[in-house]
């Protein structure tokens, strides 16, 4: 026999559960445009049946369903897609990193254009043309000066603005501070801080299925923790039995469950490798791992330590310093040169009578171009000796010919040496000119920034790709969800007809009687 | 690409992705359209960029070899102009001389000495011209007068540098140079009491000359006259030095003529390639430019239609 409010109760059951589901619709539909929010869906169940089936009870003919109830909330994610859009995410910043750095240093250097060093060491050279030529007027020689003063405060400038990029990336090795505040250092405090919040999710995951709860919302964060994460560098991310996930970095864990066992840290190391990555405890004791440079080979950190670094096989801003630092250093070498082989116009207007005559620079101005530090002549630091500023006469534009007297002040060929370096081809590897060293110099890095635009652009295809698979899976189609929604509407009214129906039933029953 | 689900972010999200791609589309054309260039950074087309810097240097260093040349041609003509006005000297004293050898008295001596003694001062005075700041004639020496004539004695010493160390060069081609100037002492000689006193050139020829009208108008007897006539042949002897000199300067100007011709057909076809890799085609970015602007026109549209529906336009 069953009771006379069994079909009652069961009802009961049937509209409570259809009310949780009509919430669980509503949450989908607020959250349909909140990013890694992944829908959620209720698994309807029959509930247990009456009576237990069990030989030999009473004489029913069956079993009696009583209702539905939800057997869980589960939401809708395939970790798979995470995984490979993590990957994808991960090679995309390294691109993204990289093309920030290749447009900085290409506007840098400012070609082509009107003004770049290119421009400027041909109008250099010219100028040696026209002093040539007239090596007694002073305004040909006051040119001279001026774009040799040009040439070097461009040089200056590019190899100052190279080393600022450099700096803004990776820090300098003897400015602690600069260490922290380059993008390497605020990625590092970006990356401790997303670590320490995985830990906490991972604890709180850890104490809702302990009193036997979904933590769907949890999840989801915590995903959204690792898809930041994976913007920075390549991790190892492992999900325990416990259901909590632990990250590493190569071999090196650094949030176990619960525990956050290393954080990153920028330790200063040399003018070649600027900043080194290491891992320390979270109190500050270590480092556990002194470098692991090596390990960051991709992310938005791989890309600023890769172009940071003086890899001698990859186009790095050092590789451009450094180029820049030959060209100045051996444009002012050969400069130099026939400066100091040449003669200079000595005048001395007091002496009776007025002296004004040619005589052996070596001795008395042997250099155009110095350095304005300690350093040997490079591009930050290359400048026109003052004597020269002061006095354009001394710039040697006469040959030291002993055949050649030293009244011979229209005397221009040492000067035309100078402009004839510009076909001087003893530069670099090739043994190429000065201009074609420097247009090398430059079409790498256009060569390599358009490569690795390119590259860029199909990573980044290939991650919308991947991230919108991951959005067909998870996402939230609010169609779909209406027509739930009318669905359980009717469910519910018919359920509640049943109600009354039933409720009719029993009145007939109690007050017909 | 197909998904198995469409979700309403995922159609979004597409929308606009898609909208920034045209975007992006339109502004690289107007881009190049406001700048007119093809290539504005290295890397939008570095194969073409190295080409670029290299076709650049090489148009700088012709216009450098242009100006140059200018500069030779106008120093060469004013050389070429100067050494005429000396050949008319050279054919009036020629004149002067045959009268003094005819039947000339003594007054007529006297005025034959004062004009050619009017042509030796001209003679140093076109010898010491200047062009710009620079004595033409003073080789390497550029900054004094060539020549310093003593009026009384008509001594005239050439205080330049001689050959083979006077010739100013100037580059008009890749490691070509030429010589445009000559030494005062090759084109006009010299005058100077020595010792050893050398007298050569026109102005040796015509210094000699008036010493020897003087030895004539003190003592007119037809063998002092004849002595004065004598120097015909000089005179002719250094008329040939200074037509050879002119036709060096001719030779010369043609030779910058060639090169100039030379160098503006390379910069001809050098500006053609260089537009060809750097100038946008207009006609193909603007039709271009429309075609992508009604596309994101028509994707605009698109995505204002397929944005707005969703069931609950219709329940």
């Amino acid at each position: 026999m069953v009771a006379s409010f069994f079909g009652l109760y069961s009802s009961q059951k049937t509209l409570s559960t259809i009310q949780t589901t009509l919430n669980i619709i509503s949450n989908n539909i607020a959250n349909a445009n909140t990013p890694s929010y992944s829908r959620q869906s209720v698994d309807l169940l029959t509930s247990s049946p009456y009576p237990q089936p069990m030989p030999g009870v009473c004489g029913l003919p069956g079993t009696f369903g009583t209702g539905t109830e939800i057997g869980s909330i589960k939401r809708i994610r395939d970790s798979f897609l995470d995984a490979q859009y993590r990957i994808e995410n991960c090679t995309s910043s390294y691109y993204t990193e990289k093309q920030y750095a290749f447009d900085s240093a290409e506007s840098i250097m400012n070609e082509p254009s009107d003004s770049g060093l290119l421009s400027k060491m041909s109008t250099f050279f010219e100028s040696a043309q026209k002093l040539s030529q007239s090596p007694e007027s002073l305004p040909a020689r006051t040119d001279f000066v001026l774009q040799a003063s040009d040439l070097a405060v461009v040089f200056n400038q590019q190899s100052a603005s190279l080393q600022e990029l450099r700096k803004n990336l990776v820090g300098e090795a003897t400015d602690p501070n600069s260490l922290t505040q380059s993008r390497l250092g605020m990625g590092i405090s970006s990356i401790n801080s997303q670590l320490e919040n995985l830990a906490n999710v991972n604890r709180e995951i850890i104490t809702l299925r302990g009193n036997g709860v979904e933590p769907n919302d949890l999840l989801d964060q915590r995903d959204k923790i690792l898809d930041n994460l994976s913007t920075f560098m390549p991790l190892t991310v492992e999900e325990s039995v416990v259901g909590t996930v632990d990250v590493s970095i190569g071999n090196n864990v650094l949030v176990s469950g619960s525990n956050l066992v290393n954080v990153l840290k920028a330790d200063a190391g040399n003018i070649n490798t600027p900043t080194i990555v290491a891992l320390y405890s979270p109190d500050g004791t270590g480092p556990n791992v002194a470098n692991i440079n090596s390990l960051i080979t991709s992310g938005q950190l791989g890309g600023i330590l890769e172009l940071g670094s003086n890899d001698p096989s990859k186009v790095t801003i050092k590789k451009l310093m450094d180029n820049l630092d030959t060209l100045a250093q051996s444009i002012a070498t050969n400069v130099n040169n026939l400066q100091s082989q040449g003669r200079y116009i000595y005048s001395d207007p007091t002496a009776v009578p007025p002296i004004k005559e040619l005589r052996s620079a070596a001795a008395d101005y042997p250099t155009i171009f110095e350095s304005s530090n300690a350093n040997p002549i490079n591009a930050l630091n290359i400048r026109v000796t003052q004597n020269i500023i002061d006095d354009p006469f001394r710039i040697a534009a006469a040959a030291n010919n002993a055949a050649i007297p030293n009244t011979a002040l229209g005397d221009g060929s040492q000067a035309l040496d100078i402009a004839q370096l510009r076909d001087n081809t003893t530069l670099g590897p090739g043994n190429t000119t000065f201009s074609n060293f420097l247009s090398s110099n430059i079409s790498i890095l256009g060569v390599e920034a358009k490569s690795n635009n390119d590259k860029l652009e199909s990573q980044d295809a290939l991650m919308k790709q991947v991230d919108l698979r991951r959005e067909s899976t998870s996402g939230v189609n609010i169609d779909e969800e209406l027509v739930d929604l009318i669905r359980f509407q009717r469910a519910f009214e018919a359920s509640s007809r049943v109600m009354s129906t039933i409720n009719e039933v029993l009145q007939v029953l109690i007050n017909k009687m | 690409m197909t998904f198995g689900r469409i979700t309403t972010k995922l159609m979004t999200n597409r929308s606009i992705e898609n909208l920034h791609l045209n975007l992006k589309n339109l502004n690289d054309l107007q881009n190049k359209l406001s700048s007119g260039k093809n290539i504005n950074t290295p890397s939008d087309d570095p194969i073409g960029l190295s080409r670029l810097l290299s076709l650049d240097e090489t148009m700088k260093q012709n216009e450098i070899y242009t100006n140059n040349i200018g500069t030779a041609r106008s120093e060469l003509s004013t050389t070429d102009s100067l050494l005429s006005s000396v050949t008319n000297i050279v054919q009036r004293a020629n004149e002067l001389v045959t009268q003094a050898g005819g039947t000339v008295d003594s007054d007529g001596l006297q005025s034959i000495k004062e004009e050619m003694q009017q042509l030796l001062n001209q003679t140093v005075q076109i010898a010491n011209t200047k062009f710009g700041d620079k004595y033409l004639f003073g080789g390497l020496r550029t900054t004094d007068p060539p020549f310093v004539q003593n009026t009384t004695t008509n001594e005239t010493v050439y205080q330049g540098t001689s050959a083979p160390n006077e010739k100013r060069e100037v580059e008009i081609g890749n490691g070509v140079t030429i010589s445009i100037n000559f030494a005062g002492d090759d084109v006009f000689g010299e005058n100077t009491a020595g010792p050893p006193a050398v007298q050569t050139g026109i102005i040796g020829t015509l210094a000699q000359t008036i010493s020897d009208l003087d030895t004539a108008i003190a003592n007119p007897t037809d063998v002092n006259r004849k002595a004065v006539f004598q120097h015909v042949a000089d005179l002719k002897d250094d008329l040939d030095t200074i037509l050879s000199t002119q036709t060096t300067v001719g030779a010369l100007v043609n030779r910058l003529d060639l090169t100039e011709n030379r160098l503006s057909e390379n910069e001809l076809a050098l500006s053609k390639e260089y537009g060809a890799i750097q100038d946008v085609d207009l006609a193909k970015v603007i039709s271009d430019l429309n075609f992508q602007q009604s596309v994101f026109q028509t994707s605009l549209a698109a995505t204002s239609k397929i944005l707005q529906p969703t069931l609950l336009n219709y329940l």
